[in-house]
């Protein structure tokens, strides 16, 4: 019982009274009480809208339910607003959407339709535009990439489709797009595999170092704790100028 | 000028100015006796009008005289006669004495600042070089010394028993020369500036020529003259001098290789020069520090890197220096054979690092005969002119050691030439011309030492021995062995030493119990059974391939083997390693037969050819299963220099015309490319693991570090191989990724997760 109060209560945040009478209600089963909480406390019509699109246990939208769900909010797979809608609602993978969170992220900012949500997702890809705020964005597509639980580097040539998605999306200037697509180059030429540290700091180095000064990388320092690919990123290019 | 050198002539025989003073002294009795008698009988004494007209001549003669002398007159009569005629004036009357001195003095003064000290004035307002100035200085100086101890001579009675006497008057010489020290040389006169100055020009000139004739007069005159430093000589000496080699020092330092020596040289001969012309000794010891800061101690650094090379090939040069630095301390407050030990490590590194480079294979005999006869003979001069000093040969050793384990590719050199070393020696010891077993040891283990890395050369070593143990006839199994020991107490027990002696132990076993097993009677049938953890890897397996009419003896052997043995049942054999197969098998050509020394896959293919004289290369990769590549390999060296099998357009024919001169042939088939890759990779992977565990004991300790720290950190207390900062990042984000550290937000800091 009282492990399944402890979950109820990590599930919702709620306290340990409020777990007991839920559990209570629902013969101690805990899926039913997690369902019964959220469903009371969140807005029917949002609920129907999640209930259109879920699987039959109905607790997460799948891969099909998430097509259907992103032609009706008109947003293209290949868009980088499915990207926005997936960190918005805490996407664990590709095209799973988990039930509490699609919920509780909705509810937060009180829409419970698709008219409204497509609005939103609009309002958000505007604001995500700027370099500075995005690397939010970036950082949490690594974890969203991975497939496996114990799963440390993703493929270089996804990874690449990925960055060719968000940097576009960005509109940097020529120039820096100009390295950019040479960095991409590189890992080709590399064929290796990236684990998440060289990842997120590629997106460092987009800002610190290529931003600054496109053509002469300035702001590079070897002795700085770049990682190892960036720094043969740098004598790459040395090599080929 | 004349009568000065005929003065000798009026000297009575037996009577010289010497005897008279010798006469008189000691002082202590003419001050005890003499001066008493008289002071006793003055209030007694009655002068008579007589008397004192009897005076009055000897009182002209000697005035006469005086003027005689200062102005260079021949004297009318002789030496004692004066002298004479002064003691009876004096004895005459106290105060006649008194009135005489007086005199005396008077003249001396008068004829000094008419005569002497405006000749000095001329010479010193004309332009005159130095040279012919010193000369004309030293004349007028003579000439006047000369009077006054002419003067001295008549007036000796006077000189001693008054003068001297006196508590406050002069003797003739102090008197004398302290007007021309006074008037002429005294410090900051206008006379004595111009004079020392044109003596130090020449001074100048001779500690750059060595002309020190001229200089010995003056410099002597000068230093008697300074006996109470009026002339402050050795300060403004010492300046001037110092000033003088500061700045022919450049100019010499043009020439490393002599710069020491002349120094030395140049030093020694002011010294000796000063020593000859009477400097006290304060004054040289002064002077040689200083001038020893200045020529080598001040820029020793600097000094000694250019000039170690030189004055490493002579003996007395280093010896001295070695001797000087270890004064350093004493003399200047600082330490200067630090930096003779640094510039001495900095030599043989650069030295050593050059051998390497220069290091050609096929025109020198081996690198390591070389390198050791360097560590041999920078170790003797160690022993013969640093006295065997710890520091040096400690850091001789450092140097050895950061020449051979800071650059990955003269690493990799030593390690391959130590390899190849042990290889042409250790079976020739039986050979005259060649190096005995200590000899050959001890240069391997000088040179072994200094590698960091020893565990790396392990594993190159390993597949060295194992190609002699297993390919070689005429192997030195006991040298082997010895050798093997000495390594082992070096690097004591780690996985891969460990298989050095387990090689050694599978060999034995071997032989003992698979050596010509009679249970195959087909032919001669003997194995080696190799444990694979310790011999090197083997190249890529061939699986599942048609061993055809081999494979019922292997599988008889595999069967006998697991059976002798309850612990061997699990093992797995593996014949894969084909360059360790020896099958002699005889082939029947046109010509004859001909035993051909093959491994087991060549035989294979020959013996398939023993069914049908053609196949077509397809049919032989089903019939084979060998691999593709493979196959083509075991074809091309049944094809190429021995042409057992012709191969054209993918059909494979037996050549039943093959001839050669030899009727045994031992058929190579070339090494594969990469079985040196497989070292270099078990290298590598020792070595980051190596890297990992070590960043992870400075994490441990540490737990929050920038990166950059921690790469520093890494690489000063690397003992072991050469590695690059790109080994060692690739290292930490290994360790990232696999989340034993973490990236702080600030993303330069790397945190340990416990």
């Amino acid at each position: 019982m009282n492990t399944l109060v402890n979950d109820f209560m990590a599930v919702t945040g709620t306290n340990r009274s409020m777990a007991t009478k839920y559990l209570k209600d629902n013969n101690n089963h805990l899926q039913d009480a997690i369902n019964d909480y959220l469903n009371r406390k969140q807005d029917p019509k949002l609920i129907k809208v999640f209930e259109k699109y879920c699987e039959s246990d109905m607790s997460t939208i799948e891969v099909n339910g998430t097509m259907n769900y992103l032609e009706d909010l008109g947003i293209e797979p290949e868009d980088i607003r499915s990207l926005i809608l997936s960190y918005f609602l805490d996407s664990s993978s590709m095209g799973v959407f988990q039930r509490e969170k699609f919920l509780n992220n909705w509810n937060k900012e009180k829409i419970n339709n698709i008219t409204d949500m497509k609005t939103f997702i609009d309002k958000l890809h505007d604001q995500y535009k700027d370099l500075e705020r995005f690397q939010e964005i970036y950082e949490f597509v690594f974890g969203f990439l991975l497939e496996q639980p114990n799963q440390k580097l993703i493929n270089y040539e996804i990874i690449i489709d990925y960055w060719k998605l968000m940097f576009e999306f960005l509109e940097l200037p020529d120039k820096v797009n100009a390295r950019i697509s040479q960095w991409y180059e590189f890992i080709e030429s590399q064929g290796k595999h990236l684990n998440r540290d060289t990842y997120v700091m590629w997106y460092e180095f987009v800002k610190e170092v290529i931003m600054e000064d496109a053509e002469g990388l300035g702001g590079y320092d070897e002795m700085s704790s770049w990682p190892s690919m960036v720094d043969e990123y740098v004598e790459y290019l040395a090599i080929d100028q | 000028m004349g009568s000065v050198n005929e003065i000798p002539t009026h000297l009575p025989p037996g009577v010289t100015p010497e005897s008279i003073q010798s006469h008189l002294s000691p002082r202590s009795r003419s001050l005890s006796n003499f001066p008493q008698d008289v002071k006793r009988a003055k209030p007694n004494r009655i002068t008579s009008e007589h008397s004192l007209t009897q005076l009055e001549s000897p009182k002209k003669e000697v005035h006469e005289v005086i003027e005689d002398i200062l102005n260079n007159r021949p004297l009318k009569n002789g030496y004692q006669y004066y002298y004479s005629k002064v003691e009876s004036i004096c004895k005459f009357k106290h105060s006649e004495q008194s009135l005489l001195s007086e005199y005396l003095k008077d003249r001396i003064e008068s004829s000094f600042y008419t005569t002497t000290k405006p000749n000095i004035e001329t010479i010193s307002n004309s332009d005159l070089m130095a040279a012919e100035f010193i000369t004309r200085f030293l004349q007028i100086y003579q000439d006047w010394e000369n009077k006054l101890l002419l003067l001295r001579k008549i007036f000796l009675y006077i000189d001693r028993n008054y003068l001297l006497q006196h508590p406050t008057k002069k003797v003739i010489l102090e008197l004398g020369l302290g007007l021309f020290i006074d008037n002429i040389l005294t410090d900051s006169t206008e006379l004595s500036t111009i004079i020392i100055n044109k003596y130090l020009h020449i001074l100048q000139q001779f500690i750059q020529q060595d002309s020190e004739s001229e200089l010995i007069p003056i410099t002597k005159i000068l230093i008697k003259l300074n006996f109470d430093n009026s002339i402050k000589l050795n300060e403004k000496l010492i300046s001037s001098i110092c000033k003088d080699y500061e700045a022919f020092k450049n100019e010499w330092f043009k020439n490393p290789d002599s710069y020491i020596h002349l120094c030395l040289l140049k030093v020694s001969k002011i010294i000796t020069f000063f020593k000859n012309c009477g400097q006290s000794n304060e004054f040289l010891q002064k002077l040689l520090i200083k001038l020893r800061w200045i020529m080598i101690f001040q820029d020793f650094n600097d000094i000694i890197q250019n000039c170690l090379p030189y004055i490493l090939k002579q003996p007395q040069q280093i010896k001295t220096i070695y001797g000087f630095c270890n004064n350093t301390m004493r003399d200047y407050s600082l330490d200067s054979s630090k930096i003779l030990v640094f510039q001495w490590g900095k030599l043989i590194l650069d030295e050593v690092v050059k051998t390497i480079n220069g290091f050609d294979d096929n025109k020198s005999n081996n690198l390591i005969i070389t390198l050791n006869s360097s560590s041999i003979y920078y170790n003797s001069i160690i022993e013969q002119f640093f006295e065997n000093d710890n520091k040096f040969s400690l850091e001789a050793r450092n140097s050895f050691g950061k020449a051979l384990n800071s650059n990955k590719k003269i690493n990799n050199q030593i390690i391959s030439q130590l390899c190849k070393f042990i290889d042409s020696n250790i079976k020739n010891f039986n050979k005259k011309s060649s190096l005995n077993f200590n000899e050959f040891l001890e240069v391997f283990l000088t040179i072994f030492k200094y590698l960091n890395n020893k565990n790396d050369f392990v594993v190159i070593f390993k597949r060295e021995l194992s190609r002699r143990l297993l390919l070689n006839k005429n192997t030195n199994i006991d040298s082997e062995k010895l050798l093997v020991e000495k390594i082992m107490e070096i690097i004591g027990e780690t996985d891969d030493s460990v298989g050095l002696n387990i090689m050694f132990k599978d060999l034995e076993l071997s032989k003992l119990k698979y050596h010509k097993l009679d249970f195959i009677k087909e032919f001669e049938f003997s194995t080696l059974v190799l444990d694979k953890k310790h011999w090197p890897e083997i190249p890529k397996q061939q699986n599942d391939i048609n061993l055809n009419y081999f494979k019922p003896f292997l599988d008889k052997f595999d069967e006998y083997y697991k059976n002798s043995d309850e612990k061997l049942k699990n093992h797995k054999l593996n014949w894969d390693n084909y360059s360790l197969h020896q099958l002699t098998i005889i082939g029947r050509f046109k010509s004859g037969e001909y035993e051909l020394l093959v491994n087991l896959y060549q035989a294979i293919i020959i013996n398939l050819f023993d069914e049908q004289d053609q196949w077509e290369f397809n049919n032989l990769v089903q019939e084979t299963k060998f691999d593709i590549k493979f196959l083509k390999r075991v074809i091309n060296s049944l094809s190429d220099k021995y042409k057992i099998l012709i191969e054209q357009d993918q059909i494979i024919t037996f050549n039943e015309n093959f001839t050669d001169k030899s009727k045994k042939l031992k058929i190579p088939m070339l090494r594969d490319k990469d079985s040196n890759v497989i070292e270099d990779k078990v290298i590598q992977r020792n070595r980051n693991n190596e890297i990992r565990s070590h960043l992870i004991k400075i994490m441990k300790i540490e737990t929050k570090l920038p990166m950059m720290e921690l790469i520093n950190k890494l690489l000063v207390n690397n003992k072991r191989g050469p590695i690059s900062i790109q080994d060692i990042k690739q290292n930490i984000e290994y360790l990232i990724t696999n989340e034993f550290l973490t990236r702080d937000n600030d993303g330069t800091t790397l945190i340990y997760i416990p």
